[in-house]
């Protein structure tokens, strides 16, 4: 593997679903970061990996963008990591998805 | 444009959900899996299997995020690429800066695309102890334009004789030997990851600077490829000596490792080390501006980073 210094960017956030407008704000946050290339981790917490600090940084400005753009309500935290901190993650119940193992790998082969 | 490599073998169907490619196994227990990879994270794809089907919308968004996609014949050759067609929003004013190169460009570039070929395969020479890396350096000095004297040619009968230590070798397209058929695998990879750059740069590829055979659409990847031929010779020989030096015949394992090479950080341009896939898009962006500004010098030329290849365990 070569020296990529592969980062990761994490999206935590509780959105109010009881009205039908925001359940729709809801289902359009979802998909976004779906298109985005977000893979769900957990409900509600969301990953993706980066080729670099700088791209990381990159993607976090975009997302800021599109969230400040048509969420005000509601509580979205952001975090940045590396490829290493994230592989420490200790599972204590259930297990790491098939993506996310695939994920850090620049060569994925099937 | 994307950083991940993506070999297919296994059989599979290929879709798009939101906006990712949604890759469906079908393993024996009629379980299925599904993988997801995020078009953007995409930089090259290669279907290295014919037993695959694949949506309409997959491919127009492969095309339209610039990925570079190679297609593979019954043979596991590879047999054709995608290249985005209309996506360059100056494509005409660039097709035409390319009519308009002048004949004193083309005649310094080839000039130049050659002594770099010439002194990448020196390097690879050296790398393996051979005394006619000096040969080709003192060749690599006295290029003319436009190549008049056909140092190519001369650099290249020394080359292979040496590298494979045969005598009996001869380089062929259509060989199916096991180092031809290397050889030709990842000419082919690099040739499409050229094919893919050029063409997001808005480049037409059909114009060439030296290359202009009337039958072939990729005349200008032919040119610009040249620099980079030695890395994979460097890459298949260390291959053939370490781990397939039994192998006859190109199997998966090879293949992978050929694909393999796109991802090592592998080559010194324009002063800092980078992967070969994101060399090439370097080399692609200087040679536009070289172009656009009629200024040969602000070509950089790629060499071969040995220290990577001496510290890769294979």
């Amino acid at each position: 593997m070569s020296a990529f210094k592969t980062m990761w960017l994490m999206i935590m956030f509780d959105l109010p679903t009881k009205t039908k407008k925001d359940r729709k704000r809801y289902n359009w946050f979802h998909d976004e970061l779906e298109k985005e290339g977000f893979m769900m981790l957990q409900y509600s917490i969301y990953g993706k990996i980066f080729s670099s600090p700088e791209a990381a940084s990159y993607g976090r400005k975009r997302i800021k963008e599109f969230i400040n753009k048509n969420i005000k309500k509601g509580n979205i935290r952001m975090l940045m990591f590396t490829d290493k901190q994230f592989a420490n993650m200790e599972v204590i119940i259930g297990q790491k998805s098939e993506e996310e193992k695939n994920e850090p790998i620049q060569l994925l082969l099937f | 444009m994307g950083w991940k490599v993506v070999h297919l073998t296994k059989t599979c169907k290929i879709k798009v959900k939101d906006e990712n490619l949604l890759l469906c196994f079908k393993e024996e227990s009629n379980l299925e899996e599904n993988i997801k990879v995020s078009i953007n994270d995409i930089d090259f794809i290669l279907f290295d299997s014919t037993k695959f089907s694949i949506t309409g919308k997959a491919i127009e968004l492969l095309n339209k995020k610039g990925v570079a996609t190679l297609f593979i014949d019954e043979e596991f050759h590879p047999s054709s690429i995608l290249i985005p067609y209309h996506t360059h929003t100056l494509l005409t004013e660039m097709a035409n800066i390319q009519i308009s190169i002048t004949q004193e460009f083309k005649a310094k570039a080839w000039q130049n695309i050659i002594k770099s070929k010439i002194s990448n395969q020196s390097i690879t020479l050296k790398y393996w102890n051979k005394k006619e890396f000096n040969e080709l350096e003192s060749l690599s000095k006295k290029v003319q334009l436009f190549d008049s004297n056909n140092d190519e040619a001369q650099s290249a009968r020394i080359y292979w004789k040496s590298l494979f230590e045969n005598k009996t070798f001869r380089r062929e397209q259509g060989s199916e030997d096991i180092i031809n058929s290397m050889l030709n695998y990842s000419y082919a990879i690099l040739r499409a990851t050229m094919a893919r750059s050029l063409s997001v740069s808005g480049f037409l590829p059909v114009f060439g600077i030296w290359h202009q055979n009337r039958y072939n659409a990729f005349n200008l990847v032919d040119d610009l490829i040249e620099p980079f031929r030695a890395f994979c010779d460097l890459h298949i020989k260390i291959l053939l000596n370490t781990k397939y030096s039994q192998s006859l015949y190109l199997n998966i394992p090879i293949k992978r490792d050929l694909v393999k090479l796109l991802t090592l950080e592998c080559v010194k341009i324009n002063g800092g080390i980078s992967t070969l896939s994101k060399a090439i898009e370097i080399f692609v962006k200087n040679y536009k501006r070289a172009v656009l500004k009629d200024d040969i010098s602000l070509i950089v030329f790629p060499s071969i980073n040995e220290d990577l290849f001496k510290n890769e365990c294979f």
